[in-house]
Parts: C-alpha cells; sequence; structure tokens
C-alpha cells in the first residue's frame, strides 16, 4: 500500500460566522493526482491555505509527509511546490532568474539549482524566452513561467489551485499534459478546480467540496456510481403524445422524462440498451424524430443530484 | 542570499528613474560649489589709464608708477580726437596729463589743479583714480613736511602707498554666510535628492517584492520570515547606505576640505536623512500603491518638505510660522545642524546633538509605524486567505 503524502482530519476553519471549513478530512496517497471539486467559496482555497499553513485553523489536524504541518515546518515546505491561479512572478525579473529567484528559495547548491532551472525552462518549453520579462510574454508563456517557478525544486508534493483559469483551450491542454507527465516522474498533485472536465480527465481521485464540507469522494466511476442517473438520453421530437410519453416514462430503468415541445429528455438509471427500447417505442407510435444523442452522467450531473445546484453556475 | 541578490536586481531595475535626479543634482552642486567658492576672495579692480608724462621728472616719474601699479596703462593717443573716441566708447577709463613744472608745484606745496584730469563717464572708476592722485599729493606733502626734499618725499609716497592690506570676507550681514558656505551649497540641495532617489527606487521596489501573489509563494517556500526580512533589510541597507556613500565621496571630490574639523557632523546628518528616506519609503511601500501614486507621494515629501524646512529658501527668509510647522518635519532639523556647520547660526554642540537626535527620533516612530501597519497587514492577508 502506498504511503499517504497528506492527511487532513476532520478539520475546522471559522471566520466570525462563517464556517469556511466544516469538518473536513481528506487522505491522498503518494503518486495520486487528487482533485479537489467545488464551486467558487466552497472551501478549496482555504484547504490549501490551511495545508500551507498559511492559515491557522480551529480545529483538526493536518499531517504532511507523515509529519504535522506546522507553520515552522520548513523542511516539509521544501518539499512541496504550488502553483497558483495568479501569476505570481517578478516583472523586474527575466524568465531566467525568476525561476532561479523561486527555485533559489528551496535549493541553496548553486550547480545543482542551475540544473534544475534548465530542466524547468525545457520542461515548460521557454527555452526562446529565458531572457525576456514577464510583461513580454503572451498569457499562455506567463502561466508556464508559473507553472516552472513551482516545480523547478523538483517538488514531491505539488499543489496546483485553479492554474487554468482564463487560459485558451491550447495553453491549457499543454498544462494538463504537464502535470500528468510530473505525476508520472513521481510527484503527488492536488488539482483544485470547477473545472469538471479537467478534474475528470487527470484526476485518479477526486473530492467534491461544497460550503466547507466534503460531499462526495471517489475515483470519478465511484461518483458517479453514487448516482441515480447513469445514462441521459436526448431526441429531437416536434410532436410527442402523451400516451407515447407514458409508455416511454414506463420502461424498465427509466426514472423520469422531460418534454419541453422540441426536445425529449429520458433520464436511466442503470440497465442497458435504453436508447434501443426508446426509439423503439417511437417507431411503434410512427413519430418521426430528429437528432439523437446519449450522455452519460458528468461530474457535474453528480455534484446537482447531491447539492441541487450546478457546479458551474455557482457563484461565490 | 537569493532573496538579497533579487533585491538587489529590482533595485538596479528601478534605478533608472533616479539617474536624473543624481546627474542634476552633481551639476548644479558643483556649479554652485565652484561658483560660490569665489565669494570670500576679493581682488582691486584696474583701469584702463592714459598717463602723459610732459613734466619727466623724478617725482613726475613716481606719480606714473604710483598709478600705473594698480591699473593697465595704455600708450599715449596721436592726437586729442582719439583719445577722446576712446574715452567715449571706454577703450580707456581715464587720461591724466602731468604738466611741464609739476615738481616745482609740487614742492611750492600745491595740492590743487596740478594734473589734468579727463574722463567722459563718470563712475567709481573715476572718483578712484581722482582719489589716488590726492591721496599721492597728500601723502608727499606730509613727507616734506617731515623734511624730506621733495624727490624723496615722492619716492617714499610711492613705497608707502603701495603697501596694500589684506582684506578677507569673513562674514557678510545680509545673508551671514560664513566660512563653510561651500558645505551649505552642497549640502542644502541633499534632503530632497535623497528623499527623491531613495523614494523613487526603494518604495517601488519593495511593492514589488510585496506583491500579494509573489509574496504568498515566497511564504509558500522553506524560507524563514525573519530571513527573508533580514535579506530585505541588508539589502535596503546596502544600497541606501551606498547612495549616502556616494554623494560624501562627490561632497569630497567637489570640495576637499569639506570633511574637515566638526564638519564631519555633516555626513552623519546625511547620513541620518538618508535613513530616514528609506524608512519613509518602506513605510509608504507597505500600502502598495500604483506607479503613478508612489510619484504623487514622492512629490509631495520631497517638494512639501523641502520648501517648508528651507532647503531651497533659506530659513532666516521663512516666516515664523512656517518654521514652527517645519519642526515637526526631519528637514528642518537637517538644514538646522548644517546652518550651525557653516556658520549661519552660532554652533551649538548641544544643538547639534539634539537636531540629530530628532532626525534619529522621526526614523524610529517611521519604523515603528511601519510595523503597525504590516501587523495590520497581516492579519488583513490572513483574513482574505481564510475568506477565498
Amino acid at each position: 500500500m502506498k504511503p499517504t503524502v497528506v492527511k487532513i482530519d476532520n478539520l475546522v476553519k471559522r471566520y466570525g460566522e462563517l464556517v469556511a471549513l466544516d469538518h473536513f478530512s481528506l487522505e491522498i496517497k503518494e503518486g495520486e493526482i487528487f482533485g479537489l471539486l467545488g464551486p467558487n467559496g466552497s472551501g478549496k482555497t482555504t484547504t490549501i491555505n490551511c495545508l500551507l499553513s498559511l492559515l491557522s485553523f480551529d480545529k483538526g489536524e493536518i499531517e504532511v509527509f507523515g509529519k504535522e504541518m506546522t507553520p515552522t515546518s520548513y523542511d516539509i515546505k521544501r518539499e512541496i511546490g504550488v502553483i497558483m491561479q495568479n501569476v505570481a512572478v517578478m516583472d523586474e525579473l527575466t524568465v531566467r532568474e525568476n525561476i532561479d529567484y523561486f527555485c533559489g528559495l528551496y535549493i541553496a547548491d548553486k550547480e545543482k539549482r542551475k540544473a534544475c532551472v534548465e530542466e524547468a525552462i525545457k520542461f515548460v518549453g521557454l527555452e526562446d524566452f529565458v531572457n525576456f520579462r514577464p510583461k513580454k510574454l503572451s498569457g499562455g508563456l506567463l502561466r508556464r513561467l508559473n507553472i516552472a517557478c513551482g516545480i523547478a525544486h523538483k517538488p514531491k508534493l505539488i499543489i496546483l489551485d485553479e492554474p487554468t483559469v482564463a487560459v485558451d483551450p491550447q495553453s491549457r491542454n499543454r498544462i494538463l499534459e504537464g502535470i500528468q507527465e510530473l505525476n508520472r516522474e513521481g510527484a503527488t498533485v492536488i488539482y483544485t478546480s470547477h473545472y469538471m472536465e479537467e478534474v475528470e480527465q487527470i484526476c485518479t481521485r477526486i473530492a467534491i467540496m461544497d460550503k466547507g464540507r466534503k460531499i462526495a469522494e471517489g475515483t470519478k466511476d465511484e461518483l458517479k456510481g453514487m448516482i441515480r442517473n447513469t445514462e441521459s438520453v436526448s431526441i429531437e421530437i416536434l410532436e410527442l403524445p402523451e400516451d407515447v410519453r407514458e409508455k416511454i416514462a414506463h420502461l424498465p430503468h427509466v426514472y423520469e422524462t422531460d418534454y419541453d415541445g422540441t426536445k425529449l429528455t429520458v433520464r436511466c438509471s442503470g440497465g442497458r440498451h435504453n436508447l434501443i427500447r426508446i426509439l423503439a417505442v417511437l417507431q411503434e407510435a410512427e413519430l418521426g424524430f430528429g437528432r439523437v444523442y446519449s450522455e452519460l452522467p458528468t461530474l457535474n450531473d453528480v455534484f446537482l443530484e447531491i447539492t441541487g445546484t450546478a457546479l458551474r453556475d455557482s457563484k461565490e | 542570499m537569493k532573496v538579497f541578490k533579487a533585491f538587489l536586481k529590482v533595485l538596479r531595475s528601478k534605478f533608472g528613474a533616479a539617474i536624473i535626479y543624481i546627474v542634476l543634482f552633481f551639476l548644479v552642486g558643483v556649479l554652485m560649489t565652484k561658483s560660490g567658492s569665489d565669494e570670500n576672495v576679493w581682488e582691486k579692480s584696474k583701469m584702463d589709464l592714459v598717463i602723459e608724462d610732459l613734466d619727466d621728472t623724478p617725482e613726475s616719474r613716481a606719480l606714473a608708477e604710483y598709478i600705473g601699479k594698480g591699473n593697465n596703462i595704455v600708450p599715449a593717443f596721436a592726437n586729442e580726437d582719439d583719445l577722446t573716441d576712446a574715452l567715449y566708447y571706454t577703450t580707456v577709463d581715464y587720461a591724466v596729463t602731468i604738466p611741464k613744472g609739476f615738481s616745482e608745484r609740487l614742492a611750492a606745496g600745491e595740492t590743487e589743479g596740478i594734473f589734468e584730469c579727463r574722463n567722459i563717464h563718470v563712475s567709481y572708476a573715476a572718483a578712484n583714480i581722482e582719489m589716488q592722485l590726492e591721496k599721492f599729493v597728500n601723502t608727499v606733502a606730509a613727507y616734506q613736511a617731515l623734511g624730506k626734499t621733495t624727490q624723496e618725499a615722492s619716492l617714499a609716497a610711492v613705497t608707502a602707498l603701495s603697501k596694500e592690506a589684506e582684506v578677507e570676507l569673513l562674514q557678510k550681514e545680509d545673508d551671514k554666510k560664513g566660512e563653510n558656505s561651500e558645505l551649505l551649497t552642497f549640502f542644502r540641495y541633499m534632503p530632497y535628492i535623497l528623499l527623491s532617489v531613495i523614494m523613487n527606487t526603494l518604495c517601488p521596489a519593495m511593492i514589488a517584492m510585496n506583491k500579494k501573489d509573489f509574496r504568498y509563494r515566497t511564504d509558500c517556500s522553506g524560507i524563514r520570515p525573519h530571513s527573508y526580512t533580514m535579506q530585505i533589510f541588508g539589502a535596503s541597507a546596502l544600497y541606501v547606505g551606498g547612495i549616502w556613500a556616494v554623494f560624501m565621496l562627490a561632497g569630497g571630490i567637489i570640495n576637499s576640505t569639506m570633511y574637515t574639523g566638526r564638519l564631519w557632523l555633516s555626513v552623519v546628518n546625511a547620513l541620518l536623512f538618508a535613513l530616514f528616506s528609506a524608512v519613509l519609503a518602506i513605510f509608504v511601500s507597505e500600502f502598495s500603491p500604483s506607479d503613478n501614486v508612489v510619484s504623487v507621494l514622492t512629490q509631495v515629501a520631497t517638494l512639501g518638505m523641502c520648501f517648508l524646512c528651507g532647503v531651497f529658501i533659506d530659513q532666516s527668509l521663512l516666516g515664523s510660522g512656517v518654521l514652527s510647522a517645519a519642526k515637526f518635519l526631519p528637514a528642518y532639523w537637517y538644514v538646522r545642524v548644517i546652518r550651525m556647520l557653516d556658520g549661519s547660526l552660532v554652533y551649538d554642540g548641544g544643538e547639534v546633538a539634539l537636531a540629530l537626535g530628532i532626525q534619529a527620533g522621526f526614523i524610529a516612530m517611521f519604523i515603528l509605524l511601519t510595523l503597525l501597519v504590516r501587523r495590520a497587514r497581516l492579519t488583513s492577508a490572513v483574513s482574505r486567505r481564510a475568506m477565498a
């Protein structure tokens, strides 16, 4: 069994009347890409800040690499790399100087640091921009620099706090590929985001947060298995008699139908060949229909079913 | 030492804004020091003079020799019109003709009308020549009264009148500038330049290092907060010390006698003001203002303080109300020390120590304020993190 890298036990963080973290617990094993998914204000960043001891908490325990994490746990902090949503670099320094600065906060040996800096530059593909100042870089290149600053010292635990916010799709894919590569090289990754597709794409295990609480945890399949909906079938149909809709509603595994005059949505719970059975009913009634598509549940459906609100639409 | 080096790099990138202040200061400083250094040296003015000796006796030659010593002798003109033109166009200031029979009339004790003098423009120069002629005649008469012959009296008069007293201006009544006025000239504008240079560089550099996200990432690293603060402090001290040292060195080059005797106190005075400028810059940076706000604050602080405290206008010309208000600013005490050192005010060791102590007090006060603001900001930052 792989060792535990991060263990958060019963964490409570209050800020006045507001409970930012409500008995939050978590365990992350070595080599995982662990996703913390939740809407803005759900407590993801507070969890990260407590984990890094940048924020005190009211109750609970945090262990990193098997040791208690405190504000003076500098030996633990040296093994952690942090990449934030906002680009945190110095405009007055060049790309190389920025990476060297942050790497220098962890590695004192000049030769070792130099090698690490060059490796990080190569990893994020900034070889042609090493003498540029950040202001001269495009948004995507800046994000890469931001990542290089966080990983140059080869941390064992990398924390990425919404690193792809306001990033173009091409850069986003590159960032996600980079995270997977770092994980393959041995780093344990904590990835916070409110983009469920990203979390689904790269995370091996996911915890869904809302209002400071963990509402679900597991692999993406385990999470999807927690909800009733296993398949949503949508059919474009201009005319749907009530008796036909009733017939569909009574098909095996169908638990909900919804018709808005142009589209019929049928939600199924488990079972196989649901689409074929629905189409057979329509053909039997000799009804014409347009496009047909079947969707498997997303983490948004998981979040929706558990909390009653959509993940994407939630605002802080 | 990573933070230390990075901070120096940031300071270097901000230094361009300060260079123009330094260059201008040195230019003005050198020019004013050099122009001010001649103020105490006096030289007798010389006239362009035509002497026509028609008598050609030892007495007339003695007179010509005496007059010629203090003035420029211009050769006699061929005709009267040329001389008149020369006098009119002031290529010649004055013309003296020693007529025939001069020695006899001098021996007879005559003093009036024994020369022919011509000038067109009434001036102090002409009056000065006339005074010299009169002085010669009276001196000869005095020696004659002592029993000397006219010839002996004339020669004795030339010898006696050629002796000059050495005059040195120690203090002028109008501005009371003393023996060390170069010092005042060099140091009086230093508060402006120190504040401008240090505020315009140290303040933006501190703001850059304290940017929220940058600082957050630094806090996440293994560096101890104490080490971080000490490295920033060390780099700031090195920078401010370097700026101060450059100015002191330049002062020594401009005037090698500048730091002799108690004038060394001006070095301490400037160091205290440089430190005050640094703590003020750090204090302002705690509020993380934008570059434009820093620029405005710098202008307000430097110009306001310099005008109120007698940096640009001598304190003796400022009203008592202004001076009373200025006492609450460190530049006032800085200027006061300079005025005591340069002799504009009576030197009082106790008062100099008091003025230096008050400046040190301002430094301590701003350090305290900075710590208070930093503590408040830290609490606020923790709150923001909690709310995130």
